[in-house]
């Protein structure tokens, strides 16, 4: 889903960077107004868990591959607003550092994982668990929400690359950027979303929310004011809140077994759909377009998660530790930031 | 005595005590100080920026779990020194050497990165103890202790100087002109002071020109708990890790 440079033209690009902008103002505004300092930090570990999420490709057949975003797993341990501060971090740290998704298209990248899939997510979890909450039924609910949310993130982002070739045409009539229309963006996005993407989605956050919970790591910040009933407990989650500390030990535990586990990652062969190279697009649909042939180039330091030489598992697993790190660092400071 | 110069040294004991810590878990200094000097020699003569890039993952990790309001203190510095390299390093990336603009660059954040957390684990006391482990000569030891130690405590009393000019001048002069050498004197004369005042505390407690550091002062392996010794030893397995990770690259 990640949406490469030259896919979508700079028009197209400069007017979702316009619609994120208020979105990141008000997101920051609402954190430091309503989040407390430790959730603050606690974004550093749920964007962590997001670009790490993002790292772990499932294969489709047909050579596609996805990931899952963890959007609304972030959305509901923390809330819509950080959940869209969060994943647009870990975003951009993609983009500079490892040249997963572009650099011109990185507010269209925001826009359907940190924009549209938290929010839905977060809203339909909202509705889901109006009523009295049991931990059997936020589960389901997160699940269904995740399903849901990722699919619309999905189907924005095959909207942006199928209007491509209706909005942007040179004289002869030939696509300037992306050269699928809708009729073949969106299902060839959704058939992945609706099927394999979609439930990979679901597993992630589902396994993880189910461990927050378990070790106390999580204060659902969209449940505030209602009781939360834990099937181990059999008491209110408000009432028996574990020890936060271990809790979040715990959590650092487990972001540190998926990052062992990311070389998983590239067993998945095959290039996710629209993130081809120039070359691939030509090969496939015949001619290079314009804007790719003639567009932005960011050489990224670790491009796709390799480190020089180094075997690619390795590199894969470094990335990991630099990204997880520097998010960790990154939250942390704006922690210290929004609590002075 | 002066007690002012007691309550500098105190403060600043403590500030040394409590930043460097010590639990269950303690490691050797002099094992802290080998790696991170082996980590810069390795980094230094390293041939691409692979090795670089793989400490600073490891030391980030350790950046990412100290409190957030140390972080900020422990990146400014490798950061300040990075951009004074970049700074330096412009005219290989103009003439068609980018990938050495880079590399050194890396290295030299790494380099102070990895001393910059050194000194945030293990405090300077034990680091300059650590010197007599290594069979270095006490009077040397001794020496670079106090060095350190009068280097902060001056370089504290330097800035409150400085500050309280700066604040009874009332309009901009030339720092060269606006007493900097009074100041500068000054120290001198309050560092003549110290060195008088801590070498009479000495001897009131039996210096007699010899220094030594106290056997009972000194911890051995067989002094650590079960989980010490068995995190000294995987410290010390690091050590052919690092060197097999080096040659391996």
């Amino acid at each position: 889903m990640h949406i490469p440079d030259n896919y979508l033209s700079p028009q197209t690009c400069a007017v979702l960077t316009a619609v994120m902008v208020p979105a990141w103002a008000v997101s920051i505004h609402k954190i430091r107004k309503e989040l407390p300092k430790e959730k603050v930090a606690m974004m550093g570990a749920a964007a962590a868990l997001s670009f790490i999420g993002m790292m772990f490709n499932v294969p489709l057949p047909g050579g596609t591959t996805g990931h899952a975003v963890g959007g609304t797993l972030a959305a509901i341990l923390l809330g819509p607003y950080a959940a869209c501060i969060s994943i647009s971090t870990a975003l951009l740290l993609q983009a500079l550092l490892f040249g997963d998704g572009g650099i011109l298209a990185f507010g269209a990248n925001c826009f359907n994982m940190a924009l549209v899939l938290p929010f839905i997510g977060c809203a339909l979890y909202r509705l889901l668990t109006r009523r009295a909450v049991t931990e059997k039924r936020r589960i389901i609910a997160a699940g269904v929400a995740s399903y849901v949310g990722i699919n619309a993130a999905a189907l924005c982002a095959a909207i942006e690359f199928g209007i491509q070739p209706m909005l942007f045409r040179n004289a002869a009539g030939i696509p300037l950027y992306c050269p699928y229309g809708l009729s073949v963006s969106i299902p060839a996005m959704m058939g992945g979303h609706l099927t394999i993407f979609g439930i990979a989605e679901v597993v992630f956050t589902v396994l993880i929310l189910a461990f927050c919970d378990r070790v106390g790591a999580a204060d659902f910040t969209v449940d505030s004011g209602r009781s939360v009933r834990t099937a181990s407990a059999g008491s209110p989650l408000r009432g028996v809140r574990k020890d936060s500390a271990s809790g979040g030990r715990k959590l650092g535990v487990l972001i540190a077994v998926l990052i062992i586990f990311t070389p998983v990652g590239l067993l998945a062969e095959g290039t996710a759909w629209g993130e081809w190279s120039t070359e691939e697009v030509a090969s496939a649909a015949g001619f290079t377009p314009a804007g790719m042939a003639k567009g932005f180039d960011w050489s990224a330091l670790f491009p796709d998660y390799s480190v020089g030489s180094l075997p690619p598992w390795f590199g894969y697993v470094l990335s990991a530790v630099i990204g997880a790190a520097v998010l960790v660092i990154l939250f942390k400071l704006f922690s210290q930031k929004t609590a002075r | 005595m002066d007690p002012k110069f007691i309550r500098a040294l105190g403060n600043l004991l403590q500030s040394d005590s409590v930043a460097a810590g010590s639990g269950t878990f303690y490691i050797f200094p002099v094992q802290r100080l080998a790696l991170a000097v082996l980590c810069i020699l390795l980094c230094a003569i390293s041939k691409n920026a692979v090795f670089p890039v793989t400490v600073i993952a490891v030391e980030l990790v350790r950046t990412a779990l100290l409190p957030g309001d140390r972080i900020s203190e422990v990146l400014l510095r490798p950061m300040i020194a990075s951009l004074f390299t970049m700074l330096i390093m412009i005219p290989a990336a103009v003439t068609g050497y980018p990938s050495a603009f880079g590399t050194v660059t890396l290295k030299v954040f790494e380099s102070v990165l990895v001393l910059v957390l050194l000194n945030e684990s293990v405090s300077w006391k034990d680091l300059t103890g650590s010197f007599s482990a290594l069979h270095l000569p006490d009077v040397f030891v001794y020496t670079l202790d106090g060095a350190v130690r009068y280097l902060v405590i001056l370089g504290r009393f330097c800035t409150k100087l400085s500050e309280a000019v700066r604040i009874r001048t009332f309009r901009k002069t030339n720092w060269r002109k606006s007493g900097a050498g009074g100041i500068m004197g000054t120290v001198v004369l309050k560092s003549n002071e110290m060195t008088s005042s801590q070498y009479e505390a000495m001897v009131c407690r039996g210096f007699r020109g010899t220094y030594r550091v106290s056997p009972l002062r000194r911890r051995r392996f067989k002094d650590l708990t079960g989980r010490g010794k068995i995190a000294n030893i995987l410290y010390a397995g690091l050590f052919p890790v690092l060197l097999g990770f080096f040659f391996a690259v």
